[in-house]
């Protein structure tokens, strides 16, 4: 191979997967993107929940003599069935209530002399059907409590709400913090190529093109970090959404191809934040410099 | 003020000039107090000195490694104390600086580095190849181009970045004991690069110690630092003892 067919020797001398850079940014790039599917995961869910929630109350009829209660769950199902503000009643069945009553109670079996209240769930047209279901829930029976889930739920939808907003926090600042990385490398960088850095300005280097060999070098370096982070990231990520896709009552709403286009951002954003912020930290370093 | 190259003019001839000029590092006192001279182009220059006069000083200002912290410097006709920063890689572009210690990049060959002040004016390759592997031939070293400094010897190291400085044609050559570690044959051979390059118009300034080496060019000229101050301001050792004899013979 002939001398001109030679790619020159990069001037400052590139680590790659020997330094610790690729790998800090790779750790970086695959907790933001696992900070991101998390809140990719979990606002449309909270959003769900919510949606869920805000028109649905459960009717609880604590009767302990089973043929009132047998009654007065036929005389608020046949009621409420027709009723304009109602738009779904749905009666829960023994074996449902046994087996909520198991999860607090351990194994109830057929135990006789447990008395279950029945429960009567109801979906309302809309929120404003609430108070015109109490009164009528009152007439029928007197014993009657009207539960809507919002005051139980509500709580847990904000909490998710919370938690996609801290993650996606997360998510942001892991970048930063890559790009805080590549700059802090770039530094170092500097100092020790000094020596380079005096001969390149001494031969008539300009601070841009001194500036863009680091800038080659951080890209360098964070283009395998993104790379390996990205890729473990994704795969994570896919096999969460594969496992969110098992969870029941609709809650798993990740994995859209939205969601998926914003997690595939996530390694060329870094890129760009460690590549500008580096050179950024190298020409303000340069301009100290004679 | 001391021109020390024969009549030079006040602007126009000279390539640089140095007028009342001050240098001191951090907060320490001056190591170079009023200096003023002027270079005019197409001369050649010698400075001697003892060590710790402040040759190396001067030299730095000259090649722009300083600012002066007082007095003026006109290079290339503009004032380079007050030069814009982002313009100083412009006017160093026409300086070629050969330094004590060779300053090569260490995990470069001796074909990058000699490339380098090529590769940053953005030459392309192959307008870089032929020149360069021709002033590798020419210091010897054309067998070694691909050899990383550290495999070289002394010699060679400092041949490389002779090549180095002169490789660009520079307006002005400034080498500090270029000589130091070659044989004397390398040593005439340099001396010959120096010589055809003052001859095609280079000014060339050569710090060293080497008696022998000034008397291998009559016409040249001696400037002395003693104590961070040009001496000799009566000109009695402003020329190299040959020319000086030269002289006298002539008389």
């Amino acid at each position: 191979m002939s001398r001109a067919e030679q790619m020159p020797t990069p001037l400052l001398p590139a680590q790659g997967l020997r330094g610790p850079v690729p790998w800090m940014v790779a750790v970086m790039t695959m907790l933001a993107m696992l900070a991101l599917a998390g809140a990719l995961a979990l606002t449309p869910a909270a959003r769900s929940l919510s949606g869920q929630i805000v028109d649905r109350v459960s009717i609880q009829i604590p009767i302990a003599d089973p043929l009132q209660r047998r009654m007065a769950v036929r005389q608020l199902r046949e009621n409420l069935t027709d009723a304009p503000y109602v738009r779904d009643v749905r009666v829960l069945s023994e074996s449902e209530l046994r087996a909520m009553a198991d999860q607090w109670l351990g194994d109830v079996g057929e135990d006789a002399a447990l008395t279950l209240p029945a429960i009567i769930d109801v979906d309302l047209v809309s929120a404003d059907g609430y108070d015109r279901l109490v009164r009528d829930v009152r007439q029928i029976s007197a014993d009657a409590e009207v539960v809507p889930h919002a005051t139980y739920l509500g709580p847990v939808a904000s909490l998710m709400r919370s938690l996609g907003w801290i993650a996606a926090a997360i998510a942001l600042l892991t970048a930063l913090v890559a790009g805080a990385i590549a700059v802090l490398s770039a530094r170092s960088r500097l100092e020790g190529e000094r020596d380079t850095i005096d001969i390149l300005h001494l031969v008539g280097a300009t601070d841009v093109q001194i500036a863009r060999m680091f800038q080659r070098q951080v890209a360098r370096d964070t283009i395998w970090g993104v790379t390996i982070g990205g890729g473990t990231g994704l795969l994570l990520t896919l096999l969460l959404f594969w496992q969110l896709r098992g969870v029941a009552s609709g809650l798993a709403a990740g994995g859209s191809a939205w969601s998926m286009l914003l997690l595939l951002l996530i390694p060329p954003i870094i890129l760009a934040i460690a590549v500008f912020s580096a050179r950024r930290a190298v020409l303000t370093a340069l301009g100290n410099m004679l | 003020m001391d021109h020390i190259s024969g009549a030079p003019s006040p602007s126009g001839k000279d390539l640089v000039r140095f007028d009342n000029v001050g240098l001191r590092y951090d907060n320490s006192g001056e190591v170079l107090s009023d200096v003023s001279f002027a270079l005019a182009r197409g001369g050649f220059y010698f400075v001697a000195g003892p060590s710790g006069a402040g040759k190396t000083s001067l030299l730095k200002l000259l090649y722009l490694a300083r600012r002066p912290s007082r007095g003026k410097i006109t290079m290339f006709d503009a004032d380079v104390g007050m030069l814009e920063r982002r313009r100083l890689p412009g006017f160093r572009r026409r300086i070629g600086v050969v330094f004590q210690d060779f300053r090569l990049i260490p995990h470069l060959s001796a074909f990058d580095n000699v490339a380098l002040p090529l590769r940053i004016a953005g030459l392309n390759e192959q307008d870089i190849l032929g020149p360069v592997s021709e002033m590798l031939d020419w210091v010897k070293l054309g067998p070694r181009m691909h050899a990383l400094p550290s495999s070289l010897s002394g010699g060679e190291q400092q041949r490389v970045a002779i090549a180095r400085a002169v490789i660009a044609r520079p307006l002005l050559l400034i080498a500090d004991e270029p000589t130091g570690n070659v044989d004397p044959d390398m040593a005439v051979r340099l001396l010959q690069l120096f010589e055809g390059l003052n001859n095609s118009g280079t000014t060339v300034v050569v710090a060293t110690h080497d008696l022998h080496l000034m008397n291998r060019i009559p016409g040249a000229h001696l400037m002395r630092v003693a104590k961070g101050r040009l001496a000799d301001p009566t000109g009695a050792l402003r020329y190299p003892p040959a020319s000086r004899r030269a002289s006298a013979g002539l008389a």
